[in-house]
């Protein structure tokens, strides 16, 4: 058959690629499947079986194909291009005529199921995580919101990937221009494969914003839960066991998925401990070389002493004795993502042996040294988001540099322009710093601390007209 | 990108503009002395370092000694030490040479001298009447000076801490006459040794020093010894509070104060209380005559006069009303 043979062409021949012709009374189906796409079992059991069975004439083999085989998603396709379409999309094809199919989702699970989240983890709340599988992911978020509001819109993405992509919101919250502004953005992604929600992120993001993520990816379904009811746009894709939301505030990423199972007190006191450890993470080796080189007389004299007396055998400047411990710790950490299981922790013993101990004995580094990175890098990990992780390593060497060029008048130089990256940066068009500035009075209750949920009475007007969120509770 | 490298550039060119110095490059001075012999500077630099054993710092000092012809000179050849820069924004003392105290001038240039080069004004100033070479010697760590002066000024009251910017601020004040607390070495001990009025060759001893301290409110508490019957008595002053006035051509002087004394029996307070009284009337009269009569103040009496009447012609001639009142520690009354 013409069609038969084109579909091979168009796969090259490929050994994946199964063809089955049966005779079934006065026709001849051909059985186009992609071998690894597709489950064998579900195609031997419940299509061949009944396929073999059913009266075939070539009046009613379109009718009877079409409404006997036993699958909620069974289309009609009579164009080559959807043919192959769907043949990669793991659906089995039953060419009945030329330029004629019956396709049925067979697909074949090759996901890994639902697992616990590996970089956000909780004490509290729930465990499961998203996979890569578009469906169970998109299940994991309707469980959560059973409401006819939640909508999802699909695309897909990548000219050769054809990643299935959703956008999901709440109709009843979400501002229509927001929708509009991201699927405007994802309409125009025009690039031969997405691979993973994270290669979205660039085209979803604003171009002046240089420093800080603006969108936020977890793999917590409650989180996305949250987010959808807050009125934000979540997008999920096929393979990426990663979520996006968007916008996403400054303020997003000092918030962590237990927030919402908590006392507000308990969630006050972390939420502050986060910002202090993001002051910590960018000011402090830039502080320590600031007063070890430009401003020494604000240090208490028994501290000089001390600083002094640790620095007197090291033969490099603080700034290189500074970098040198940053990239030893980003390479200490790269490497202990990396390594392979089998290796233990015998790289991150050895890593902090070398760093540590000896670096300090053979006179390299100075042990305040080591103390400051160490806090410095400690206080950066407080954050779950990757980006904002990195970002804070590019401020403190920002900073660092800054401090020992122009001492404590470099910090400052430094802390303004922190400042005015975040005040500039901006989220779907809408301020990066909501809702410190502009201020929102009510969306400060949960910001960068948290009141009681019963005083959480209104959604970010930045984000929905619908601004109230919970109502005085009727009496019965 | 090309202006984010531009920047980057100009910044790393800027770098050398910077007063950039490594901790471990400076010589962190903790005391001075200034001496002048013969028309030579003596400067003595007491250098502190940090020292590491085992687990904690210990500080060590060194005084090194470098000499010019002029201040200017003297600092400049003590600008670096082993090859480390000199850095005095920590230091704690100042001693300076009763040889350089006695010329207002010479005293004022010098002054003016340490204010320009040594910018903070927090450092304590002292005056030493022995070689200074000696004091450095025995006592390079200025906090043994500090103990001394501190120990002295709460049991005798005869000296007390005086910083740099305080002796500034009275020397600039007309109606204050500025004065540095004086110690001295005998066989190698310290003593006080009164003060000495700056730019003058008058100097008072520990007697009228502890006056000028009580009459400032310098001192709340000192010691003394009052015989009673053949047999002497440590009695203590505390809890010191004077109050001035000016009215009617007339100094009110009134102390409150609290009388303690361990030894003591109880029927001789009476006894004990009416001769110190006595006693420390006495000593403030003779103590504010003297004043009067070389027309110096070192006390805010005549910062007082001028404050109340706009003028301090009146304060050579002005009377004093001394009121003391002075109870046993313990005393419900």
């Amino acid at each position: 058959m013409e069609t038969i043979e084109k579909i091979k062409e168009a796969f090259g021949n490929a050994s994946d690629l199964i063809v089955r012709d049966f005779h079934i009374g006065e026709c001849t189906i051909y059985l186009v499947q992609n071998e690894v796409l597709c489950t064998s079992s579900f195609i031997n059991e419940y299509i061949l079986t009944r396929l073999t069975k059913l009266p075939l004439t070539k009046q009613n083999k379109e009718e009877l194909l079409y409404n006997v085989l036993p699958d909620n998603s069974v289309k009609k396709l009579d164009d080559l291009d959807q043919m192959l379409d769907f043949i990669c999309k793991g659906f089995a094809l039953l060419i009945y005529e030329e330029g004629k199919a019956i396709a049925i989702e067979a697909k074949a699970s090759l996901d890994r199921g639902i697992g616990e989240a590996s970089n956000e983890s909780t004490i509290r709340g729930s465990k499961d995580s998203f996979n890569e599988n578009f469906n169970t992911n998109l299940g994991l978020i309707r469980r959560r919101i059973r409401s006819e509001h939640c909508f999802m819109e699909t695309y897909f993405l990548g000219k050769e990937s054809r990643v299935k992509t959703g956008i999901l919101y709440m109709n009843n919250i979400v501002l229509k221009e927001h929708v509009d502004t991201v699927k405007e953005k994802l309409e125009k992604i025009n690039v031969d494969g997405i691979l993973d929600s994270g290669s979205l992120k660039k085209y979803i993001e604003e171009k002046h914003n240089f420093l800080f993520p603006t969108v936020l990816s977890t793999e917590r379904p409650d989180r996305a839960a949250q987010a959808l009811l807050e009125g934000k746009i979540v997008i999920i894709a096929d393979n990426s066991p990663f979520a996006l939301i968007t916008p996403s505030f400054f303020v997003d990423y000092l918030h962590s998925p237990d927030d919402y199972y908590q006392r507000a007190s308990n969630i006050t006191f972390l939420r502050l401990i986060r910002l202090f450890a993001f002051l910590i993470a960018i000011f402090i080796p830039g502080l320590y070389i600031a007063l070890t080189t430009h401003n020494q007389d604000m240090l208490p004299f028994d501290l000089l002493l001390n600083f002094s007396a640790q620095r007197t055998s090291v033969p490099f400047s603080a700034l290189i004795e500074a970098l040198f411990m940053s990239i030893s710790f980003e390479i200490l950490r790269e490497s202990d993502i990396r390594k392979p299981a089998s290796m233990g922790s015998a790289v991150s013993i050895l890593g902090g042996l070398i760093l540590g101990d000896a670096a300090v004995s053979a006179g390299i580094i100075s042990p305040i040294m080591i103390i400051v990175i160490s806090i410095s890098a400690i206080s950066g990990l407080a954050f779950t988001s990757q980006e904002m992780i990195s970002t804070l390593r590019w401020l403190r060497f920002i900073m660092m540099l800054l401090a020992f060029l122009f001492g404590i008048f470099g910090i400052f130089c430094g802390l303004i322009f922190l400042l005015a990256s975040l005040t500039t940066t901006t989220t779907l068009n809408l301020p990066y710093l909501a809702p410190i500035t502009p201020l929102i009075k009510d969306e400060l209750k949960d910001s960068l601390i948290k009141m009681k949920s019963s005083k959480i009475r209104k959604r970010n007007p930045l984000l929905t007209k619908n601004k109230v969120r919970e109502r005085e509770a009727q009496e019965k | 990108m090309k202006r984010l490298l531009l920047i980057l550039l100009l910044f790393l060119f800027l770098g050398g503009c910077t007063d950039y110095n490594e901790v471990n490059n400076l010589t962190i001075v903790d005391m001075i002395g200034i001496e002048k012999q013969e028309d030579t500077y003596h400067l003595y630099l007491s250098v502190v370092t940090g020292e590491k054993e085992e687990n904690q710092t210990e500080n060590k000092h060194t005084v090194y000694h470098v000499t010019g012809k002029s201040l200017g000179e003297a600092f400049q050849e003590g600008e670096t030490i082993n090859n480390k820069r000199t850095y005095y924004n920590h230091l704690a003392m100042v001693f300076i040479h009763s040889s350089l105290l006695e010329n207002r001038e010479e005293y004022q240039e010098l002054f003016s001298f340490l204010k320009k080069k040594l910018e903070q004004g927090d450092y304590l100033l002292l005056e030493g009447t022995s070689p200074l070479a000696s004091f450095f010697e025995l006592y390079p760590n200025h906090e043994d000076l500090e103990n001394f002066i501190l120990k002295e000024k709460e049991t005798k009251g005869t000296t007390t801490l005086l910083t740099f910017d305080e002796v500034n601020a009275n020397d600039f004040d007309q109606e204050y006459d500025a004065y540095l607390p004086s110690i001295q070495l005998e066989e190698n001990t310290l003593k006080t040794n009164g003060i000495t009025l700056l730019g003058s060759n008058m100097h008072y001893d520990d007697t009228s020093s502890r006056i000028s301290y009580l009459l400032s409110n310098k001192i709340k508490e000192y010691s003394f010894l009052i015989p009673i019957e053949e047999k002497y008595y440590q009695i203590k002053l505390s809890d010191l509070h004077v109050n001035l006035d000016y009215q009617e051509n007339t100094f009110k002087i009134t102390i409150k104060g609290q009388l303690e004394s361990e030894e003591l029996p109880k029927e001789k307070r009476k006894e004990v209380q009416e001769e110190t009284e006595k006693n420390l009337t006495k000593e403030i009269k003779q103590f504010i005559e003297m004043e009067q009569e070389q027309n110096i103040s070192t006390t805010p009496l005549k910062n007082l006069l001028y404050f109340k009447t706009k003028k301090t012609e009146a304060y050579q001639k002005s009377k004093t009303n001394i009121t003391l009142s002075f109870a046993w520690k313990g005393d419900l009354s």
